[in-house]
This record gives structure tokens, sequence and C-alpha cells, in this order.
């Protein structure tokens, strides 16, 4: 069973790893074709503000 | 493999994909920017996309595996092993990779002057963004 486990965590981060690469692949080519292209956010932490002014917010409030 | 585990594995792996889907529909359909104007590296850009859902939905049975491993070893409720699969669902793989190149750039002193977690993690895919708030 534990083999199994091992196996099924083993091939799932494979193929996710697998799939990162072409995406980081992908996204070289689009840089290659437009440099000043902006890239897709994959997590939170690197996510666009589309907020131009944090002040505007305040001011609202 | 009892049936009531592979029940809390596919329980887990449901929770998993769920605050998933809600992660990546707000990454590519909510704050994502605006996509290139040349055909060909529209056609590009689209199969980025694709195959960054693919990575992020093929890491879920190893997130809900690992976190009814973790319950059974820990001896944690029904429900701790399903959110914790939610939560390593919400961050997700891309979460763990940048984080990961993060720790190894910071152990080999590769980056010691990008220390913010915002710039440094997002080099592969993020490319250059703005800093979040």
């Amino acid at each position: 069973m534990n083999s199994w486990v091992a196996l099924l965590v083993l091939v799932s981060v494979a193929v996710s790893l697998f799939g990162y690469w072409r995406a980081f692949r992908l996204h070289r080519r689009i840089l290659a074709i437009e440099p000043a292209f902006r890239g897709l956010v994959t997590q939170f932490l690197d996510r666009v503000t589309r907020r131009k002014d944090p002040s505007v917010r305040k001011a609202r409030r | 493999m009892k049936l009531e585990d592979f029940i809390l594995w596919l329980l887990s792996l449901f929770g998993g994909l769920a605050l998933c889907g809600a992660r990546l529909g707000w990454l590519l359909f909510g704050v994502a920017p605006e996509p290139p104007q040349d055909p060909a590296a529209f056609g590009l850009w689209q199969r980025k996309r694709r195959w960054l859902v693919f990575s992020e939905i093929s890491a879920l049975p190893a997130f809900a595996t690992i976190s009814v491993t973790v319950g059974k070893l820990r001896a944690w409720p029904v429900e701790g092993v399903i959110l914790l699969s939610m939560v390593l669902g919400a961050l997700g793989f891309a979460f763990f990779l940048d984080a990961l190149q993060t720790l190894v750039r910071r152990r080999m002193g590769l980056d010691g002057a990008s220390s913010s977690p915002q710039v440094a993690p997002s080099a592969p895919i993020g490319g250059s963004v703005d800093p979040a708030p």
C-alpha cells in the first residue's frame, strides 16, 4: 500500500513539474516574440495590483 | 487501505480542487494581465495558461495523499485532513516551487539583495511584476 501511495505522489508531482516546465518554456517563447510581455501570475504573492494610487482607496473611506 | 480512508482521500481531493479552482479562476481571469498582441504569441499564451492549469490540477492528488498521510500519522480529525488539503490546494504547486527556488537561492547566496518574497519567486513565469501592496 505504501508503495502505491508513494507512486501516486511521485506521478502527481512529476506531471505537475512537467506542466510547469512546459508553461515556463512557452513563456520564454512568448518573451522571444514580445519582450515587453508581462507574464502570468502563478500565485498570490506575485499578483499584479491594478490600483494606481493606494491613497485613492483611503480617501474613499 | 480501508474504504473510509479512500472516502477521506476523495473528500480531500474535492476540497483541494475547490480552492485550487477558485485560485486558478482568480489568477487566470481576475488579475491576469493583458494577452500579447502578436497572433503567434497569443497562441503560445493560451497554451501556456492551459499547461499551467494542467500543472496545478495534477498536483491535487499528491496534496490529498499528503494530507491524508499526515492526518493518519498525527491522528488528526477528518476536518483537519480536509482543511490541510484545502490549504495546500489554495497555495498551489507554483507556490511551493517558488518557495523552494527562493530557499535554494538564499542557501547558495545567489540573491542576497532581493530578500523580498514578492519579486524573487515570480521570476520564471510571473516575469517582472509590481510588488504586492
